[in-house]
C-alpha cells in the first residue's frame, strides 16, 4: 500500500483550476457517469457509507450515514451546504483545496447534491478567502458553461444550481446551524439541536452540511469504489486526512497522510521536528479547540480518530499546532482565550460571560496582578462553562486551556506567583513596553494588544489595586 | 403516555411534553429565564439545566422532551453547581442596584439569586457598562441589568410584528437595542416591560414612585366609555392594577404564578388610564392557572376588534386613528415562520 494522495492528488498539476486541465485528469467523469447511467441516489449514499468516509470538519460523523438521514420522501426542497468557513486557529487545509483545486470540490458538491436529492447547493466561504472565493466562482462559471450545472444537466432531467456565499468574519458561522442562520440572513447563532439540519435545516428544509475536505474526497470514492478508499486508514477511520501543521515546526504546511499514520514518524520524518532543533513541548492536534497533548502522549498515538481520543485529545479539524520549549503556555492560553472571547456569539450565558472572564483573568496574570487563588478560580470557571452551552464553542475554550493547565501546572503556577514567564523570563508588560522589538510581537502584528474595539462599549480593563504598584501600562489604551 | 420520574416522584405525562412541564405537573419547580410559554424554547440562559440519568451532559429542561422511563434529577449537587455557575455568570456584570430598581420584589434574578447565587463575588474586574438609552418616553431601558434572555425581542417580532429591537454586537458586549435608538413603533410596546424578567426594561411612569410589594394588585378591565382607541383596547385592556392607598401606581398585564403574562395589554391601557373611574374591577378573574401557550398576535387582535366594532357600528368616522397593523412578513428569513411558534 503505497502512500497515495486522494484529496491532494491533482493539486500540484499546473493549471488545475481550469476546467480543461481538470477534465484531462478525469475530472467530471463521475458526474457525467452518474447522470448518464442514472445511478440511484441511494446507491451513491451506500457507496459513501461503505467507504467509511467521516466528516473532516471537526466532529468526524460518518458522511454516508448523515446523508441517509435526509428524508427521501419529504416534499420540501433539500439543500446541500458546503462548509468552507474555515476559521479554526491552526487550520488551513480547506483553503488549499479552494484555491488550487476548486473543480474537485465542485464535483463533490454536485455528487453530494445528487445523492441527497438537492437542487440547490451553497458554498459558504470564509469572508477573508478572497482568492478562494474567486477560484470557486470561476470554477462554477466554467462548469455552468460546460453544462455541468444548470437546468436539466446533460439531458438527465436533474436540476442543480450552485451558489457561493461569503461570510462576514465570524468563526461561529462555521458551526453548521449558525451557518444556516447566517445564510438565511439572520444573526449567525447556533440553533438548538435536535432537530438536526438533515431533518430541519435551511429554511426548515432537510439540509446537509459538509466540510470542503469531506466533499473533495467524494469524487475519488465514486470513481474507485469504497474498497479502494478503505485500503488506507484503520478499521474505523478510513482514508486519508489533511493535516495543516503550524507553530514551531521545521516544515509547516498541509500534508495528506493516511489515517492511522504514526504520529512520531509524521513528526520526525515528514515535519522534520521542531524548528532549530528545539525540543517539543506540547501539541494541539486538531485545531485550537481540542485538548493539548504532551510529547509522550503525542508520540504514542497514531493519527486517527480513535487513537488520538485514546491518548487524551481529539482529531478535530486536523489543524496541528506545535509548541516547542520556547513557547510560554500562559501566553498561548491568553491568545486562545482572546480568540474565543472575541468569537462567542453571545447567545448562551456560560460562554458569553465566561469566555470574557477567563480572558480578563489571564490578562491579570500576564500583568502580574492575579487575583488570590487565580488558578483555582480559573479552573472552576472553566468547569462552569464546560458542557453547559448550546454549541461546542463553550467547550472549545475550556479544552485547550484546561488541559495545558493540568499538564503543565508549574508554568501557570510560576507565572501567577512570580508575575513573569517561566520560559522566557519576561513579563508581558515588559514586552509591551518595547513594541518595536519583533520578538515581542504577537500574531505577527506589532503592539496590537489589547485591541481597542474589545473595549468599545464596555470594559475599562483591569480593576486596579493601587497597593500593587503602578498602574499597568496598557490601561491607557482602555480608557476612552 | 410516558411515565417519568422527577426527583423521585413518578408522573404520567402526555407525549412530547418538556421536562419543565412534566416537573411542574409533579410539583417540582425548575427555574427559567429565557423560557416563556408564548415562544418556542430558545435555550440560551441555561438556568434550567437538569440531570437526566444515562445522558452525559446536563440537559435543558425547557426544551428536552420527556421519554418513557426517564429519570430526572433537578436538585442534586451537580445540577446545583451548574445553576450556581450560570447565576454567577449572569451576575458577573450586574450592577446589583436592587435598592433603586423598580423590578425588585418581582425579579427572577433576585429570586434565583437567593437560591443559587454565590455567597461571595469572585469577579475582580470592573463591570461592563452600557450607556443608557431608553425606548422612547414610556419605557426605561437599563442594559446593565439585562440578562440577554431575548424575551423582549421575541415578543416584539412574534406578537407585535415589529423588527425594531434586536441584539447588537456579539459576545459579552452584546446588548439589546433598537436600530436607531428609537421608541418601539407599536401600540403594544409596553409589553416588553412585563416580559422582561429583570429590571432591564421598566415602566418610566412608575419609576421610583412605589415598591411593588406595597402595591395591592387587582385585576381590572377598561370601561368602554374610557377607551380612546377601542381597536386596541377592546382586547388589550385585561389588565392588573397596582394600587396603593386607592391610587393607581401602575398597570400591568395579568400574570400567572410563574410570572407569565395571560395576554398582552395595549399601551393606552398601560400608560394612560391612571384614574380608577376608568376601570371595571374584575375580582374573580382567573390569575392562577399556568399559561401554556401564547395569545393571538397584536395584529390579529386589532383586526378582530376592528371587525366587531364595525359590526356594532361603533367605528364612528375618524375616531379610530390607530395606524394600520404592522405587517408581519412571512417571507423566508424574517424570523416569523421559522422556528418560532405563534398561535
Ligand atoms: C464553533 C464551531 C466552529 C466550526 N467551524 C467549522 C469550520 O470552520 N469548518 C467546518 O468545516 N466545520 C466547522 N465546524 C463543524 C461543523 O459544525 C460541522 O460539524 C461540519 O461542517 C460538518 O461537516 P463534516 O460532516 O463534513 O465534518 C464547526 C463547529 C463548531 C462547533
Ligand atoms: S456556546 Fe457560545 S458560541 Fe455557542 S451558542 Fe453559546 S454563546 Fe454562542
Ligand atoms: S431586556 Fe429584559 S427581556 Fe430583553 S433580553 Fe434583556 S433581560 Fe431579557
Ligand atoms: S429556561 Fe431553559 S435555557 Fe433558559
Amino acid at each position: 500500500m503505497a502512500l497515495e494522495k486522494i484529496v491532494f492528488k491533482g493539486i500540484d498539476i499546473p493549471g488545475r483550476t481550469e476546467i480543461s486541465v481538470y477534465e484531462d485528469g478525469g475530472g467530471y467523469a463521475q458526474w457525467k457517469r452518474v447522470l448518464s447511467e442514472k445511478i440511484e441516489p441511494n446507491e451513491l449514499i451506500e457507496t459513501v457509507k461503505a467507504s467509511g468516509l467521516r466528516g473532516r470538519g471537526g466532529a468526524g460523523f460518518p458522511t454516508g450515514l448523515k446523508w441517509s438521514f435526509v428524508p427521501a420522501d419529504s416534499p420540501k426542497p433539500k439543500y446541500m451546504l458546503c462548509n468552507a468557513d474555515e476559521s479554526e486557529p491552526g487550520t488551513f487545509k480547506d483553503r488549499e483545496i479552494l484555491e488550487k483545486d476548486p473543480h474537485q470540490l465542485l464535483e463533490g458538491v454536485l455528487l453530494g447534491s445528487y445523492a441527497i436529492g438537492a437542487n440547490t447547493a451553497y458554498i459558504y466561504l470564509r469572508g477573508e478567502f478572497v482568492k478562494g472565493w474567486k477560484m470557486v466562482e470561476r470554477a462554477i462559471a466554467e462548469a455552468r458553461e460546460a453544462g455541468y450545472i444548470g437546468k436539466n444537466v446533460l439531458g438527465s432531467g436533474f436540476d442543480i444550481e450552485v451558489w457561493t456565499h461569503r461570510g462576514a468574519g465570524a468563526y461561529i458561522c462555521g458551526e453548521e446551524t449558525a451557518m444556516i442562520n447566517s445564510l438565511e440572513g439572520k444573526r449567525g447563532e447556533p440553533r438548538l439541536k435536535p432537530p438536526f439540519p438533515a431533518v430541519e435545516g435551511f429554511y426548515k428544509c432537510p439540509t446537509i452540511v459538509n466540510n470542503v475536505e469531506t466533499l473533495a474526497a467524494v469524487p475519488k470514492i465514486v470513481e474507485n469504489g469504497p474498497e479502494w478508499y478503505g485500503q488506507w486508514g484503520t478499521e474505523k477511520s478510513k482514508g486519508t486526512k489533511l493535516w495543516s501543521v503550524c507553530g514551531h515546526v521545521a516544515r509547516p504546511g498541509v500534508y495528506e497522510v493516511p489515517l492511522g499514520y504514526p504520529a512520531q514518524k509524521f513528526f520526525e520524518e515528514d515535519l522534520g521536528g521542531c524548528w532549530n532543533g528545539n525540543k517539543l513541548k506540547a501539541v494541539i492536534p486538531g485545531g485550537s479547540s481540542v485538548f493539548a497533548m504532551t510529547p509522550d502522549e503525542f508520540f504514542a498515538c497514531n493519527l486517527d480518530y480513535e487513537s488520538i481520543a485514546e491518548h487524551g485529545s481529539m482529531l478535530g479539524s486536523g489543524g496541528m499546532i506545535i509548541f516547542d520549549e520556547t513557547a510560554c503556555l500562559v501566553e498561548a492560553s491568553t491568545v486562545i482565550a482572546h480568540f474565543y472571547a472575541h468569537e462567542s456569539c453571545g447567545q448562551c450565558t456560560p460562554c458569553r460571560e465566561g469566555c470574557g472572564w477567563v480572558l480578563r483573568m489571564f490578562r491579570d496574570i500576564e500583568a502580574g496582578q492575579p487575583q488570590p487563588g487565580a488558578k483555582d478560580v480559573l479552573l472552576d470557571v472553566m468547569d462552569q462553562i464546560f458542557g453547559a452551552t448550546i454549541c461546542p464553542l463553550g467547550d472549545s475554550i475550556v479544552m485547550p486551556i484546561k488541559s495545558m493547565m493540568e499538564k503543565f501546572p508549574e508554568e501557570f503556577e510560576y507565572y501567577i506567583r512570580e508575575g513573569k514567564s517561566m520560559v522566557t523570563g519576561k513579563t508581558r508588560l515588559a514586552q509591551l513596553a518595547q513594541p518595536d522589538k519583533p520578538e515581542n510581537w504577537r500574531r505577527g502584528e506589532p503592539f496590537d494588544y489589547p485591541r481597542e474595539q474589545d473595549y468599545k462599549t464596555s470594559f475599562k480593563g483591569l480593576a486596579h489595586d493601587l497597593s500593587r504598584g503602578p498602574e499597568p501600562l496598557f490601561t491607557k489604551f482602555e480608557d476612552e | 403516555m410516558p411515565t417519568v420520574t422527577i426527583d423521585g416522584k413518578q408522573v404520567e405525562v402526555p407525549d412530547g411534553l418538556t421536562i419543565l412541564w412534566a416537573a411542574r405537573k409533579a410539583g417540582v419547580n425548575i427555574p427559567t429565564y429565557c423560557y416563556y410559554p408564548w415562544f418556542a424554547p430558545q435555550g440560551n440562559c441555561r438556568i434550567c439545566l437538569v440531570e437526566v440519568e444515562g445522558v452525559g451532559k446536563l440537559q435543558i429542561g425547557c426544551q428536552t422532551p420527556v421519554r418513557d422511563g426517564m429519570v430526572v434529577h433537578t436538585n442534586n449537587e451537580r445540577v446545583f453547581k451548574a445553576r450556581r455557575g450560570v447565576m454567577e455568570f449572569l451576575l458577573l456584570h450586574h450592577p446589583l442596584d436592587c435598592p433603586i430598581c423598580d423590578q425588585a420584589g418581582e425579579c427572577d434574578l433576585q429570586d434565583y439569586g437567593y437560591k443559587y447565587g454565590f455567597p461571595v463575588g469572585r469577579n475582580r474586574h470592573l463591570r461592563r457598562t452600557f450607556p443608557k438609552t431608553d425606548y422612547g418616553e414610556k419605557i426605561s431601558k437599563e442594559m446593565n441589568r439585562c440578562i440577554h434572555c431575548r424575551r423582549c425581542i421575541r415578543l416584539a417580532e412574534d406578537y407585535m410584528g415589529v423588527h425594531h429591537i434586536g441584539m447588537l454586537n456579539r459576545g459579552d458586549h452584546s446588548e439589546i437595542g433598537s436600530y436607531i435608538e428609537a421608541a418601539i413603533p407599536s401600540g403594544w410596546a409596553g409589553n416588553v416591560i412585563d416580559i422582561c424578567p429583570v429590571g432591564a426594561l421598566t415602566d418610566k411612569k412608575m419609576r421610583f414612585s412605589a415598591r411593588v410589594w406595597d402595591l395591592e394588585h387587582v385585576p381590572a378591565r377598561l370601561k368602554e366609555s374610557a377607551m380612546k382607541d377601542p381597536v386596541k383596547c377592546r382586547y388589550g385592556s385585561e389588565a392588573m392594577l397596582g394600587l396603593y392607598r386607592g391610587k393607581i401606581y401602575r398597570v400591568t398585564a395579568r400574570m400567572d404564578e410563574h410570572r407569565v403574562m395571560k395576554s398582552m395589554i395595549c399601551d393606552e391601557a398601560r400608560f394612560e388610564h391612571y384614574d380608577l373611574d376608568d376601570w371595571i374591577i374584575e375580582e374573580d378573574a382567573d390569575i392562577t392557572t399556568p399559561v401554556e401557550s401564547g395569545p393571538r398576535p397584536a395584529r390579529e387582535l386589532e383586526e378582530m376588534a376592528r371587525k366587531e366594532l364595525e359590526e356594532e357600528g361603533k367605528l364612528n368616522g375618524g375616531r379610530v386613528e390607530s395606524p394600520p397593523p404592522s405587517e408581519i412578513s412571512s417571507a423566508p428569513g424574517t424570523g416569523m415562520d421559522l422556528g418560532r411558534q405563534t398561535e
